[in-house]
């Protein structure tokens, strides 16, 4: 494979025998020594050659190998000649991250740590086998589907304000229920309002320092305030309607079976994205009622505190965008897989934010920092308005529990005086440090290419895992 | 049981070998179980019966595996062995009973977020056959 450099980030791999355009990779030359182990690169490669797709096939600074897309990939398609793939999505559809914002000090919140950790930790049911207790019949899930955390909102949990600090506003249109696998519904059902294991996590950290002061203004960013992130998302009913369609996309003409799709004027398209939107809105509503139910602790504890959302924001999704094309404003279906919107300042962002551009939220592995970065102009020339969205892993979780003990992660959180709390100690073994890219080197290729800028770093006192 | 598991940087990838797709078909749902259950040792109190249709034999294996996904998510049903399993390998029909328990006696997580046609494949190679799946976790 032949790759150019054209400049210290970015990486082109030309134009050749079926590929459709050509690919491009934001990395530092440390991150593409590394990426080249795996299959990372063939399956940018593959994204290539899918129909309709506009400009190039796009992979983030936080790279790895998935299935289908690699996870970081990012590409966008002709509304006439392209099509929509559920491996441009992932199985776990609008996985994302919000944050939510204190004024409570540092110094006031290690006084009542362990109180709040045990709190959230009791209130919010992490894994399977721990049902939330909302009680939904077949209508009442319907609506979460159609209406995502603005339901959740009328139900009680949050404020309206909330819904304008979220991608979309926390209800993507063009949700049909009927769309959904009675299946994919059996499985979402119990399941709402709960975190799921693996990477997804709720983190209490610090701001620890601010790179840019008057953009951390606007963004309520103060230096030792306590904020919490909250990453997870449509658990079983996204992993199911993600599976459904992706069958139902089979034939035996592909040459990679993940990367299944359908020409976006076809009907069996418009179903998926029907069906996905709905998984969109359950992953909002799920953070809502979290993050909801993380503010009344807050709240109860802190009676003088303020608690506002900064932003909550989609990792994995399709949808339609305007983006600026060979000098011309076009309509694309953009899929981001692990991939993070960076829209710069723009009057399609709340007002508060229309100066600015949007808060990137990217967060590190367990037990390492993560950061707050702000859109760019800049993102929509190189990647349609798209940055990195996380650390990106470099270990298999096959190697991890063969070189790593959950004894010395344990230790290792221990002396950086962070707090864990989780179901299983043993699967914390897939989400140490060790296993994940220096996120550092992440979010200075992201800051350096200007896809997005570093506004603020937080660092984590304390964490709860699925 | 003949499964192992390989490298993958994101997610779980494992083959399995045997000399009869029964057996193939079975190990690898044990694969998947052994994820999900690490070593915990299930009871038996419970009993499912399951029956799959498919059009081919990776598609039949993909819906056989995420059975137990279905199960474990909808029903909190976590499988321990699996008994009685039949395949028609001509018309693409699986049937089976499942003995296990409610999971959540056992603390148990799913972590497996889904099956992946990603290398899936069914083959048979010289006298055995081989099953090679990722799944997304």
């Amino acid at each position: 494979m032949n790759i150019t450099k054209i400049n210290d980030f970015i990486w082109e791999i030309e134009k050749q025998d079926d590929m459709n355009v050509p690919c491009r990779i934001f990395a530092s030359k440390k991150i593409l020594d590394k990426i080249k182990e795996d299959n990372s690169l063939n399956q940018v490669v593959n994204v290539s050659k899918l129909p309709g797709i506009i400009n190039y096939s796009l992979a983030m600074p936080d790279i790895h190998e998935g299935y289908g897309f690699c996870i970081g990939g990012v590409a966008a398609f002709d509304l006439e000649k392209g099509i929509v793939s559920p491996g441009g999505v992932g199985f776990d559809i609008n996985c994302g991250v919000r944050v939510l914002l204190t004024n409570i000090k540092e110094k006031e919140f290690l006084l009542k740590k362990q109180e709040i950790l045990n709190q959230i930790y009791n209130k919010i049911p992490s894994g399977l086998g721990q049902e939330h207790n909302l009680k939904l019949d077949e209508k009442e899930l319907d609506n979460y589907l159609v209406y995502g955390a603005e339901y959740a909102i009328k139900k009680g949990f949050g404020i309206a304000q909330d819904l304008e600090y979220c991608e979309e506003n926390g209800k993507i249109k063009n949700a049909d229920p009927s769309k959904v696998s009675l299946r994919a519904k059996k499985r979402g059902k119990p399941q709402l309002g709960t975190l799921g294991s693996g990477n997804h996590f709720i983190e209490i950290q610090k701001i620890s320092e601010i790179f840019d002061s008057k953009i951390a203004n606007v963004f309520d960013l103060e230096k030792d305030n306590i904020c919490i992130m909250i990453h997870c998302g449509s658990r079983g009913l996204g992993h199911q309607i993600a599976s459904d369609y992706i069958q139902k996309m089979q034939n035996p003409e592909l040459k990679d079976k993940q990367l299944a799709y359908a020409e976006l004027d076809s009907k069996l398209a418009k179903d998926y994205l029907s069906a996905m939107n709905c998984a969109v809105n359950f992953a909002f509503a799920n953070r809502q009622i979290i993050m909801h139910k993380i503010r009344e602790i807050l709240q109860a504890e802190f009676p003088n505190s303020k608690n506002v959302l900064l932003y909550d924001i989609c990792h994995n999704i399709a949808k339609f965008e305007e983006h600026k094309i060979n000098n011309q404003i076009k309509t694309v279906c953009i899929h981001r897989k692990g991939a993070t919107r960076s829209f710069g300042p723009s009057k399609k962002l709340p007002f508060k934010y229309q100066n600015t551009g949007q808060p990137v939220i990217i967060p590190g592995s367990m037990g390492t920092a993560s950061y707050i970065l702000v859109g760019t102009n800049k993102s929509e020339e190189l990647s349609f308005s798209t940055t990195a969205h996380g650390a990106g892993r470099v270990l298999s979780r096959t190697k991890a529990k063969q070189i790593l003990s959950p004894q010395k992660i344990l230790n290792d959180l221990n002396k950086k005086n962070i707090q864990l709390k989780t179901n299983s100690i043993k699967d914390i073994v897939d989400e140490a440090p060790e296993t994940y890219k220096d996120i550092e080197e992440v979010v200075n290729v992201c800051d350096k290419l200007n896809l997005s800028k570093k506004i603020a770093k937080l660092v984590p006192l304390a964490v709860i895992k699925g | 049981m003949n499964y192992t598991f390989l490298e993958h940087t994101a997610d779980i990838k494992f083959v399995a070998k045997s000399k009869t797709l029964n057996k193939t078909f079975k190990d690898s749902a044990y694969a998947l179980l052994n994820i999900i259950k690490e070593d915990k040792k299930i009871s038996f109190n419970k009993l499912k019966k399951i029956k799959i249709k498919s059009n081919n034999l990776e598609n039949l294996l993909y819906k056989f595996l995420e059975e137990f996904l279905f199960l474990l998510d909808s029903q909190n049903f976590i499988t321990e062995t699996i008994h009685n399993l039949k395949i028609d390998k001509n018309n693409f029909k699986l049937e089976c009973i499942l003995k296990g328990d409610d999971n959540q006696k056992y603390n148990i997580n799913n972590k497996v977020k889904a099956i992946t046609y990603n290398d899936l494949e069914v083959k048979k190679q010289n006298n055995f056959w081989l099953i090679t799946c990722v799944l997304d976790v």
